[in-house]
């Protein structure tokens, strides 16, 4: 259960959060949720795909990271074999919270949401890992970063849902279909991953795809597209691990 | 070259009018690539019959042809999940009489079939318990799938409950709006022949002639075209299916968050039965019945006390208004009459036990949608077979709605008593009954490509109701008995699966109004 607390510089001068990844540390995820401007780093290593939530059957978008739950195949004890980390990693454990009753505020990217830290995670503690504060009680380089993660956060993940709204507006979702062969001869076929459907993508013309192009969800698209070639990649790496 | 059919006009609003409408407008779209001229006209004055509320499973495959979102559907027409029938104390009359017919076909139907494997052990589950997983799903009221499974898509398959009035709405709004179909709003008043029978137009009372190659008529009861103007006599049933009353009444929720029953409950009366059916904003309820069997006092009064029974609200049945319909049971001798079809009420109607009304018009549209004539000369010959087709069809749903009330063991009333008449019964059930005694229902006792009901649903029903098959004196190999046992297996493996992974049916009707369904 997360215990979620709002960030005091008083109160929290002295801990410190763990940055290095690990089993331990609740990295033994096989997927995370990305936004869309992190598409053209994501692309370099991960698939991505949308999945569907399951208590509302709307969409969202994930790098897939293993095959089953628990499976992180970029994750090697400490290590993390990838040039890019997805933002929710690296936000870890921090939180922006709305204060109650400002709700209609998260539809402006402009709104101030509060600072929160988990401190039920295990990366928090007091003697090893990245302060949060300066002893000068100033914020500290590390939560500067972090801060700058939340942002970015936060308006990628209006700008997905718009992304998405307008996908589905235009019939461009399709389920994927992605089935594994792995060099033992197992075969796997996996369900509710969803991509765009390239041959709709091509069909697109005149305001439609003038806008796509102009909000950039025509590139968002092909990096989607592209992505799914990681499929092989973690298949590879998959079997890396099996020998 | 022959005339070219290129205008339709669909004489009547409601569920056919429309249903019609949308699916000859969407196909013919589709196929051809001159537009047609679809016209329907909707009299302001007639307000539709509009009891019609369950369908069947093909209803889906029809919505999505139209081009609606299942999404929109549920959200405008109040609809529900519909997964099957389940009949209440028409065996024996008892409390704790009653059977499914689900719309899951037994597992394994395809190549195995189970009922004689279930007849050697039929004391522990019923056949439908035995056989699929449908029976216990709706016994505890879960929804045919989840949030996240696509529109039309289904775990369990499904048909819908859903408001009549709104539906017609809902598919005027599409045709009307999406798919190019003209609406004339007034009242036909006169017909116009040409020389040789056909007829020309149909005159209405303030926008004068609306000429057409094709008509259809949806007119409901009155049936202007195929009564009105060509007197096409009607093929009474009434000396086989005895109801020809109906009261009908809509009953709220005592609660916004209520359960919906995921399935139409149909209660044995003493002369009739009362049917349940669960939309997402109330229930409608009524109850048919034979009036020489039964006053329409003592009706009302068993309706009263069915509410009374079935509903939580403490105000019970005193301030509802039942609506009294005639029913008069049977269809037109001819469907297809020159270049005018009957599609609805103006073809015929049967007691609603079997949500056939709503799937005639369906298969109706859609068989003219498939065939639809190109010519004027190409017309007469599909009528013909039109008619013979759906001759065969009606026949079949008297035969099919008949053996509901044959295989009661009800001595309780005239009613039940009188049904099991063999007089009553027609001579091709008789027969079917008779071949059953010695072997169960299977594929080909129905083997023509339009059949309505499928051998399964012979089986629901036959040992739903207790009938008795003899065992085949050859006995069943080692092989059979084998791949039954893992087909009774991996139902039951399949039922707790399901019981633990989908969602209650209102929980689902809920998140499809805040959520909606993805199309994929």
């Amino acid at each position: 259960m997360p215990d979620l607390v709002a960030l005091d510089r008083s109160k929290h001068k002295d801990l410190r959060v763990i940055t290095r990844r690990g089993e331990d540390l609740g990295d033994r995820v096989h997927l995370v949720p990305v936004v869309a401007s992190e598409l053209s780093s994501l692309v370099l290593d991960y698939p991505v795909c949308f999945l569907k939530e399951d208590n509302t059957g709307q969409f969202g978008l994930y790098a897939i990271l293993g095959f089953e739950a628990g499976e992180n195949l970029f994750l090697s004890g400490e290590q993390w074999e990838a040039s890019y980390i997805p933002l929710h990693l690296r936000r870890q454990p921090f939180l922006v919270a709305q204060p109650p009753g400002n709700e209609a505020a998260q539809g402006d990217a402009q709104a101030e949401g509060i600072l929160t830290i988990d401190m039920a995670s295990q990366r928090i503690g007091s003697s090893q890992g990245e302060p949060l504060f300066t002893p000068e009680g100033e914020k500290s380089p590390f939560l500067e970063a972090v801060e700058k993660a939340l942002g970015e956060l936060l308006i990628g993940a209006r700008a997905t849902e718009a992304l998405i709204r307008a996908l589905l507006k235009n019939d461009l979702v399709e389920s994927a279909q992605v089935n594994v062969e792995f060099a033992s001869g197992e075969k796997r076929n996996f369900d509710g991953l969803y991509t765009v459907n390239a041959s709709k993508l091509k069909s697109l013309s005149g305001d439609v795809l003038g806008e796509f192009h102009r909000r950039g969800y025509l590139l968002a698209c092909h990096l989607l597209i592209a992505s799914l070639g990681q499929m092989r990649g973690l298949i590879r790496r998959k079997e890396r691990r099996a020998s | 070259m022959g005339t070219p059919v290129s205008s339709v006009v669909i004489v009547g609003g409601g569920t056919a009018g429309w249903l019609t409408a949308g699916v000859l407008a969407a196909s013919l779209k589709k196929q051809n690539k001159s537009a047609f001229d679809i016209t329907l006209i909707e009299s302001p004055s007639i307000p539709i019959i509009g009891v019609g509320e369950g369908t069947w499973p093909t209803m889906r495959r029809t919505l999505s042809t139209i081009g609606v979102r299942e999404t929109d559907f549920f959200r405008e027409c109040n609809a529900s999940f519909k997964q099957g029938a389940k009949f209440a104390k028409w065996v024996t009359g008892k409390d704790d009489d009653y059977y499914y017919h689900p719309l899951v076909l037994p597992t394994g139907f395809q190549d195995t079939n189970l009922a004689p494997f279930w007849q050697e052990d039929s004391s522990r589950l019923s056949f439908s318990e035995a056989v699929c997983p449908q029976e216990s799903l709706c016994e505890v009221g879960l929804a045919p799938k989840k949030i996240t499974t696509p529109e039309y898509a289904g775990i369990a398959n499904y048909a819908y409950h859903l408001n009549a009035g709104k539906f017609s709405e809902f598919l005027k709004k599409h045709c009307t709006e999406k798919l190019g179909v003209r609406l004339v709003l007034d009242d036909v008043v006169q017909v116009k022949a040409t020389a040789d029978g056909d007829i020309a137009a149909v005159v209405t009372r303030n926008q004068g002639d609306l000429n057409g190659d094709f008509f259809v008529d949806c007119s409901g009861f009155k049936a202007l075209l195929l009564n009105g103007h060509y007197q096409v006599p009607f093929v009474s049933k009434k000396d086989v299916l005895f109801v020809d009353s109906a009261l009908a009444v809509q009953v709220p929720y005592p609660r916004e968050d209520s359960a919906v029953v995921p399935h139409t409950v149909s209660t044995a009366q003493d002369a009739g039965w009362i049917w349940d059916i669960g939309l997402s904003s109330r229930r409608g309820i009524g109850h048919v019945y034979s009036s020489a069997h039964t006053t329409q006092e003592q009706a009302e009064d068993r309706l009263a006390r069915y509410l009374e029974e079935s509903t939580e609200s403490e105000a019970g049945a005193a301030d509802l208004e039942f609506r009294k319909l005639t029913i008069n049971p049977g269809h037109r001798e001819q469907f297809w009459v020159r270049n005018c079809v009957g599609v609805g009420l103006s073809a015929g109607f049967l007691e609603p036990l079997e949500a056939s009304a709503i799937l005639l018009v369906e298969i109706s549209a859609r068989a003219l949608a498939e065939q639809f004539p190109h010519t004027r000369e190409s017309m007469n010959i599909l009528a013909k077979r039109f008619n013979q087709t759906f001759h065969y069809r009606w026949d079949r749903i008297v035969d099919f709605l008949k053996l509901h009330y044959v295989l009661s063991k009800r001595t309780d009333s005239e009613f039940w008593i009188d049904n099991r008449d063999p007089s009553t019964v027609p001579d091709s059930l008789q027969e079917l009954l008779e071949l059953w005694r010695y072997q169960t229902p299977w594929h080909g006792d129905f083997d023509r490509t339009v059949e309505v009901f499928p051998a399964a649903s012979y089986q629901y029903v036959l040992y739903g109701m207790g009938f008795e098959t003899e065992p085949n004196p050859h006995g069943v190999s080692e092989d059979s008995r084998k791949t039954a046992a893992q087909y009774f297996a991996s139902t039951q493996q399949q039922t707790r699966q399901l019981l633990a992974s989908l969602p209650q049916n209102r929980e689902l009707l809920n998140k499809i109004q805040q959520y909606g369904m993805q199309r994929v």
